[in-house]
């Protein structure tokens, strides 16, 4: 017997017990709207067609790009155009105060009133933006807590898409506006930046049939393997290993444990990138397979062990320390460490003021096995930020041209604003326009108004020497190799009883990379899986499968 | 002390005012009598109550969620009731038995590990006869327990981790680096030993405290009678804590599935889920992090009782052996 279907009951009689008080109304409201409900199945999504919620593309060309997209690939710009131009035409914001919680995956930086930069910007948007930044790490924990209390809600609340709590579905519906009515088809002609961005990253952001979050674009390719270019030079190691096996060899040359330095971080990522490991689900034969089941999990997972036994990994990583990762990879005692795409950027930023001969480069693509690398794409809005549900309509339309303004795209002085503060004050122009951070503007100067939304991603950060053309080109490069996950674009609202599923997994990757447990402790916790509701949630999945 | 004279001793006492008290309205003159005489007291009681009522029973209620399929997101009264099927869930969970297995043993061996180790240290302090280098020392091992977990669970990987201090000096040397912080076999040993260097200092207060009250007398006096230095410990400094001993010890049993949450969980990662992972660790886990609310508060309650059965029947024996415990009855 499905436990689950005793509560149903349950809550209808409650009801009748409670239609008598006033505190039943939103009870009552929350039940009424069918498709909010994780039971809801594949309807609640497939009722409403999700190209009619989302907003229509209407592409702004500001400034062509030297390095033009391919197939999605991010597009890089040589130089700074001579002139910004203004993207927005009126001051968006009314004098209203918003809070907004965000993450930070660097040194957090001063809050109001001690930042000059939120003061400037605050000022120039006329709204009294007040951020509650919390380490990117620890995230999904301090989020689960925050969104547990109604009251605790700020006005914008940014979510990475790999921590979406658990029974998602109720907390948007709950918590958060539905911005269909605002944003959907030509609505969208009101804001014009925000109708800049792609439909793919919109579509990320229907939940449940209804559009709630505003997308944070981001690059397609995002899990990379780097290393450090100017370490390996110095070692005269080359870095281009074609298999697992040649990448395992490198990791040994790179590992001298005397000079204090070690090949890499934690490679998990690096592992499933090699090996093609699916996000969430592969398609065999018609079937769904879960990324556990999978052939290329198991491999991955055998490198991985591979990997730490032949203690290339460096301690603190086998320690479970991972706030300190790029910590080690900027300081040159790890070679190698897998990242987001954007990490080689900010790792850059980040190490460029001490070190200018700082040179991070993507391992190039190559498959465990030697053969054709499978690279499944990253999805193309990686974050979302969600505005607390309120009645007051200009209130949100407030914050929908807030967003506007932050979604400005390169080449314009809104974005410039963003994204280097104040000229003279955070940043530096040169008789090239290029803006070049002070010490003021690198100590003030981090991304929080644009994690609530950006302009469509762009590389142009020349002022670091090759940055824009080496990121470009690779990822044009890698562009071949990359895959459309199953349900790419699709948010998916899985039932609660499923949300500790994984968990055993999480446990066992650690465990097994460190030699705790051995590989074939994998079937069992797969039989377990299976068993514990792993078959429901394929059959849930495949619901949606029937559907494309 | 023993149970029977004092239950003679309250049974004279509430007869006492018994004589004093005029016939007619009976039961509300003693009362009225006695809010007069102890309002005072019962007036600095109040924000001990007020905060345990606040901060304690309130949220206790909270606990109902145990027996619902609880969403924060609609709230306790959007929630279906569910029964006990949470406590089914818990107690059928292998991953349960596992955490209580791994607090039970971290608690029996900090039990005989961890709590002699004040009692040792503060007699062997207070047989320091400079009160300065008492002073001294005493500040020195007070400190630790000001510092925060984090900060202990770093300094400890400074010194002993992987790429700390000590495996550098080995490295350096040609030597092979020792597996101290990661290695779940001696993990044990490791929390002990950073619980003993944070908290052995302070757990010596209450027992100095009660050695300052051993008339120094009884120790000339059995000295004079031929006791050396070991019997003087065993017939006079002993039995002068046993009281305060017995005390803790019943505490510590209340506690005996609480074991330093945040130690661990620091710890988590780096020696697994299969030696670290206990109880508070569980809750935590399945509630915060995966959003099981009801999980974890079912697991959390069956904790409680537990406890609450473990403190219960310690001072149950305690009162059979004749000692005080933690409350009279």
């Amino acid at each position: 017997m499905n436990p689950h279907q005793r509560p149903r009951i349950a809550r209808r009689s409650f009801l009748t017990l409670a239609a008598g008080s006033a505190a039943s109304v939103p009870l009552l409201a929350a039940c009424g709207s069918g498709p909010g409900g994780p039971d809801a199945g594949p309807s609640g999504g497939g009722a409403v067609d999700v190209d009619s919620v989302i907003p229509d593309y209407i592409p702004r060309d500001i400034v062509t790009p030297d390095f033009p997209s391919v197939d999605g690939s991010t597009p890089g710009y040589l130089s700074f155009p001579d002139e910004f131009v203004a993207s927005v035409d009126e001051v968006p914001g009314r004098g209203s105060s918003f809070t907004a919680m965000t993450p930070l995956w660097s040194t957090v930086p001063p809050g109001l009133p001690d930042n000059s930069y939120m003061v400037t910007v605050n000022e120039e948007i006329n709204a009294d933006f007040r951020f509650q930044i919390t380490d990117g790490n620890a995230y999904g924990e301090k989020l689960q807590a925050v969104l547990a209390a109604e009251s605790s809600v700020p006005d914008f609340v940014t979510i990475p898409s790999w921590t979406l709590p658990p029974r998602f579905g109720q907390a948007a519906e709950n918590l958060f506006a539905d911005l269909t009515p605002y944003l959907a088809g030509d609505k969208i002609t009101a804001y014009p930046n925000l109708a800049n961005i792609s439909s793919e990253a919109w579509r990320c952001c229907v939940f449940d049939g209804k559009l709630y979050g505003l997308p944070y674009p981001s690059d397609l390719i995002n899990s990379v393997i780097f290393y450090r270019h100017d370490l390996t030079t110095d070692l005269g190691i080359e870095v281009a290993p074609t298999n697992a096996q040649e990448f395992l060899d490198l990791a040994l040359d790179l590992t001298d444990p005397g000079a204090n330095r070690w090949a890499m971080n934690d490679m998990w990522a690096g592992a499933q990138l090699m090996f093609g490991v699916p996000d969430k689900w592969l398609l065999e034969g018609g079937n769904l397979v879960h990324r556990v089941e999978s052939e290329a999990y198991r491999q991955a997972l055998e490198f991985q062990a591979e990997l730490f036994a032949a203690g290339v990994v460096h301690p603190d990583a086998v320690a479970g320390n991972e706030q300190q990762a790029r910590q080690r990879f900027i300081s040159g005692e790890v070679v190698l460490t897998p990242d987001g795409a954007g990490g080689w950027l900010s790792a850059t930023r980040e190490a460029y003021a001490g070190n200018p001969g700082y040179n991070q480069q993507p391992v190039p693509a190559f498959a465990g096995d030697g053969g054709t690398p499978v690279i499944y794409k990253g999805t193309p809005s990686n974050l979302f930020t969600f505005i607390k549900r309120t009645d007051d309509t200009e209130r949100l339309e407030e914050q929908l041209a807030l967003a506007n303004y932050f979604a400005a795209p390169f080449g314009t002085k809104e974005q410039m604003l963003l994204e280097y503060g104040a000229e003279g004050v955070h940043h530096e122009r040169d008789e090239a326009n290029v803006p070049t951070l002070t010490e003021t503007g690198l100590r003030e100067v981090a991304r929080t108004y644009t994690w609530i939304t950006r302009p469509p991603i762009v590389a142009s950060q020349v002022q670091y020497p090759s940055y824009v053309e080496d990121f470009a080109t690779w990822m044009a490069g890698v562009m071949e190799y990359a895959v459309d996950p199953v349900f790419y674009t699709q948010q998916i609202v899985e039932p609660p009883e499923f949300g500790a599923l994984e968990q055993p997994f999480i446990d066992l990757e650690m465990d097994i990379a460190r030699g705790r447990a051995d590989i074939s402790q994998l079937d069992g916790a797969i039989e377990n899986w299976r068993s514990a509701g792993g078959e429901q949630l394929r059959e849930f999945y495949a619901e949606y499968l029937d559907e494309q | 002390m023993t149970a029977a004279p004092q239950a003679a001793r309250r049974r004279e006492r509430a007869a006492a005012p018994a004589p004093q008290v005029p016939t007619s309205p009976r039961r509300k003159r003693p009362m009225r009598a006695r809010l007069r005489e102890d309002y005072p007291l019962l007036l600095m009681c109040l924000p001990v109550v007020i905060l345990l009522a606040v901060f304690m029973y309130a949220p206790m209620l909270g606990n109902v969620i145990a027996w619902m399929d609880y969403s924060p997101y609609v709230g306790i009264l959007g929630s279906d009731f569910v029964g006990w099927w949470n406590f089914q869930r818990v107690v059928a969970d292998p991953r349960f038995w596992h955490a209580v297995q791994n607090t039970l043993i971290i608690t029996g061996f900090q039990l005989v590990f961890f709590f002699p180790v004040p009692i040792a240290m503060a007699i062997l302090l207070n047989s320091v006869l400079t009160k300065r280098v008492r002073t001294a020392i005493q500040s020195i091992v007070y400190l630790p327990h000001f510092f925060s977990w984090v900060i202990v669970v770093s300094i400890f990987q400074q010194i002993l981790g992987g790429a700390g201090l000590v495996n550098q000096f080995l490295r350096s040397r040609g030597l092979e680096a020792v597996e101290i912080m990661t290695n779940p076999d001696t993990f044990l040993l490791l929390i002990t030993s950073q619980q003993v260097w944070k908290d052995a200092g302070w757990g010596m207060i209450v027992f100095l405290a009660a050695l300052s009250t051993v008339d120094r007398s009884q120790y000339e006096a059995a000295a004079v009678d031929g006791a050396g230095a070991w019997r003087r410990i065993w017939h006079v400094t002993l039995p002068a804590l046993r009281p305060v001993i017995i005390l803790l010890l019943i505490l510590r049993l209340g506690d005996a599935l609480t074991v330093g949450f945040e130690q661990l969980i620091l710890q988590r990662d780096a020696v697994g889920a299969g030696a670290a992972e206990v109880l508070d660790t569980f809750v935590y886990y399945s509630g915060i992090v995966y959003g099981d609310w009801s999980y974890a508060a079912a697991a959390g309650l069956i904790k409680g009782t537990v406890s609450l059965i473990l403190v219960l029947g310690a001072n149950k024996i305690a009162h059979v052996f004749g000692e005080a415990g933690v409350y009279q009855r």
